[in-house]
Formats: C-alpha cells, structure tokens, sequence
C-alpha cells in the first residue's frame, strides 16, 4: 500500500448517495483524501454532515457509492480508521491509560512496548496527570483528548473526527483547536474532520469541503493550504486575517443556499 | 445451605452467560426469548416432582430447584443491562478493533454490573425461597422439612419456629449480601 503514496489517496468516497426511507440525505457526494492531508466539511444543520463521516468509518453503509481505503474497498469499520465521536463515548469503567490502552491490547502489542506508546500520548495531548482518572471524573475537554489519544494510539490509516469540539465550550473549544492544529503538524495524521462551524472548517483545513441543504451536495471545494496566513496565528488574531475574512463570508453565502 | 450455595452459583454463572448473549446477540434473543419466557412462568415448586423423581431427594435435587428459581432475575437483570449500553461505545471498540465478542465481555458486561448485581441480589432471596419450598415438599432435612415433620406430629410452635427462622436467615442472608454489593457498587460508582 505504500508503493506509490502520492496517487493513491488514502480515502475516496465516490457518487456517495444516502436515504433514510423518504429522506434523501446525500447525494453524488465525491470526497478525496490524501496523505497527510487535513480536510474539513461544513455544512448547515441537518444537512447529513455526520452519516457522511459514519458512510467514511464503515459504520453505516451508503445507499449507493463506494468507500475506498488506499484503493481499495474499506468495509466495516476497523482500526485503519480511527473515529473521534462528538459526544466522546470514552470507556466508563476504564481510567484514562486503560482506554487508551484497550485498542493496543486489541493490536496485540507486547505490554512493555503498550507502556512506552501510552507514555507517548499522555504527553502529547498533555494528560500525563490523567493517566488513572475516571473519564467521568474529568472535564469536556479532557475527555475528548483521551478519546483522541485513543485513536491515534493505534496509528490509523486516517482519524476521522465527528464535530469533535462541538460539546464544548468556546474557549476549550479554541485551545482544542490549536492542540488539534500542533498534534498533526507532529504526527502528520491524514484528518478528515466534520463540523458545523465555518471558523473551525477554515482555521483547521488544508482543504475545505462546503455541503449545501439536503440532499446534501458538495457545493464547493476550497483550497486553503499550509501557506495560508493564520496557519502560524492563535486565536484571536488567527480570526481576523483578511484571507480568512474573506473565505468565512465565501463559505457563509454558500451555506445559505 | 450446602444446596443453596451450588444452586445460586449456577445461576449466576448460567444467567449472566445467557443474559449476555441475549441482550447482545439479537438471533440468540429471538430464539430465546420465547422459550425463556414461557420457564419462567413455571413456579419453582412445578419442578418438583419431575426433579425428586429424576434425581431422587437428593443434594442435586434441592441445588437444581434453587437453580431454577435464582435464575430468571440474573438473566432479565444480565440482560437488560447489556441492552441498554449505549451503541456508541460498541461502535467506539469497533473503530479500535474489537470484535463482538470482545466488546461484549471487556465493555457491555463492565458497563452493565450495577444491573447484573442487583439481578443476583433478587437471584440470592428467590433461590432461598425457592430451597424452602422444594424442603417442603421433596427432602428429609432442612427447615422446610422440619415444618413439614412438625405439622404432622401436631407441633404449631415448631411450625411457627420454623417460619421464623426461615424469614431470619433470609434476611441475614440479604443483608450480607447486600453489604457485598454495596462495597461492590461503591468501587464500580467510583467508575461509571
């Protein structure tokens, strides 16, 4: 699979369309990944922006259109593709170093080699003072880093993320952004990453994915790129580059539609 | 107290299995479940007779209708509780890549042991219930026997020494138990 990196993307989605009985979700949907590559999708409320990011993890099946993982048929959902959950669905009877844990137990990796990775991920999403809390113990935030953690622990082909910082309040949400922005500089994790919020889809992507009303559509796809000015800001300043500005009421005037 | 403690064990261990399997399995459920029902409409004293004539008044006789008796409240218990863990973190050990099974045992099982406890608390009183009842009217000891032999010979007072003591030992028998579980609630409360 790692023959030829740059022409195979990691994820393609192709003439992806849904029903849910009379409901037409999405249709003639057409989404690439490639390696490396961090792709955010917007899109009004409602507009099925989550069974698409299920249809992409295996865990509901398109109702026609095809779902390929390094060109070839993906199948149900599996450790290749790691899923960050919105609302975080941590392991209630597991501490923190247990649930991240769990998915290397599962890989079989040998229990001195467990330890070392885990050390790995506690510190790179800053919970090493975590390791033996309760999930129920700690806050929104917390809980989504260990979820991320538990994830990327298995080295997935792909993290696909499902309105992430959607439960969380605005300033968590704004420093889980730039954690989230710092970790993939460092991991290079190939991120597919759904939200309704147009800052976050524009802050985050290197390329932005823009679905219209039910049945949804890519409406369009912008480019945005590591070059982009605010890549290197924080909050706030991040918010009022001029190019930023100028894609926020871009994809506004699309969504409207 | 011999034929209490085997039947009770065999129904938690039988129940929580069958439990489990019912609550996660929907074929197992659909074949089960009607059969599971209809047992349980059975008393356990039904089983008396069939058992003592099976098996004579024996040891395995007096466990097996504690068995049949403590149960149905772990099965129900075992499996609504793995019923109602919420599909997302079944869906979660899947995207790490657990299996069914696997998911079952080190997820739906853990998450669902407050059901299940309270399910063997009412398995634990049902099985004494259900012991005294088959004492009564299948062995040659035990309290219910007693009862049984006192009647005969004319006896009120035993008889009513007796019942007391069953009710006695029952509520003893509760009240450690649920001393246990609740030392064991508080260890999984500080989890869940």
């Amino acid at each position: 699979m790692n023959g030829n990196p740059a022409s195979v993307p990691k994820l393609v989605m192709r003439d992806i369309d849904k029903r849910f009985g009379n409901v037409h979700a999405l249709t003639d949907i057409n989404v690439e990944v490639h390696r490396g590559e961090f792709i955010t999708i917007v899109g009004p409320s409602g507009c099925g922006k989550t069974t698409l990011l299920r249809i992409a993890a295996g865990l509901e099946m398109p109702t026609s259109g095809d779902v390929l993982l390094d060109g070839a048929p993906a199948g149900g959902p599996g450790p290749k593709r790691g899923m960050v959950f919105q609302k975080f669905a941590l392991f209630p009877h597991m501490n923190v170093q247990q649930n991240i844990d769990f998915g290397l137990e599962l890989k079989k990796v040998p229990r001195d080699k467990r330890r070392e990775i885990i050390a790995k991920y506690l510190q790179l999403l800053g919970l090493e003072s975590f390791a033996e809390t309760y999930p129920r113990q700690l806050s929104g935030g917390m809980q989504q880093r260990v979820a991320i953690a538990r994830a990327l622990v298995i080295e997935p082909e792909i993290l696909l993320m499902d309105e992430p910082f959607a439960a969380l309040d605005a300033q968590i949400r704004i420093s889980m952004q730039e954690m989230l922005l710092e970790l993939v500089r460092q991991t290079h994790i190939t991120t597919l990453f759904v939200t309704h919020s147009v800052e976050e889809a524009i802050y985050l992507a290197d390329k932005v994915f823009v679905l219209s009303q039910r049945p949804a559509k890519v409406a369009r796809v912008i480019e945005v790129g590591q070059a982009a000015e605010w890549k290197q800001m924080k909050f706030p300043e991040a918010e009022q580059a001029p190019g930023f500005l100028a894609l926020k009421k871009e994809v506004w005037s699309l969504i409207r539609h | 107290m011999l034929r209490w403690s085997i039947g009770v064990g065999l129904a938690v261990t039988v129940g929580i299995t069958l439990g489990a399997l019912m609550g996660w399995y929907p074929l197992v459920r659909a074949m089960a479940k009607p059969l599971f029902e209809f047992y349980r409409y059975i008393p356990p004293l039904a089983w008396v007779p069939l058992t003592v004539l099976i098996l004579g008044p024996s040891l395995q006789a007096a466990a097996f209708i504690v068995f049949v008796g403590a149960l149905p409240p772990v099965v129900i218990n075992t499996w609504n509780g793995v019923y109602q863990v919420d599909p997302i973190l079944a869906e979660a050990a899947k995207t790490i890549g657990a299996g069914r099974l696997k998911t079952l045992i080190r997820v739906a099982l853990p998450v669902a042991a407050l059901s299940i406890m309270s399910g063997i608390r009412t398995a634990v009183g049902a099985g004494w219930a259900s012991l005294i009842g088959a004492e009564l009217v299948g062995a040659q000891s035990g309290l219910g026997f007693i009862i049984v032999n006192s009647e005969e010979a004319q006896r009120p007072a035993d008889i009513v020494v007796g019942m007391l003591l069953i009710g006695v030992i029952g509520m003893l028998i509760d009240f450690s138990f649920r001393k246990l579980s609740a030392a064991s609630t508080r260890w999984l409360g500080a989890e869940l």
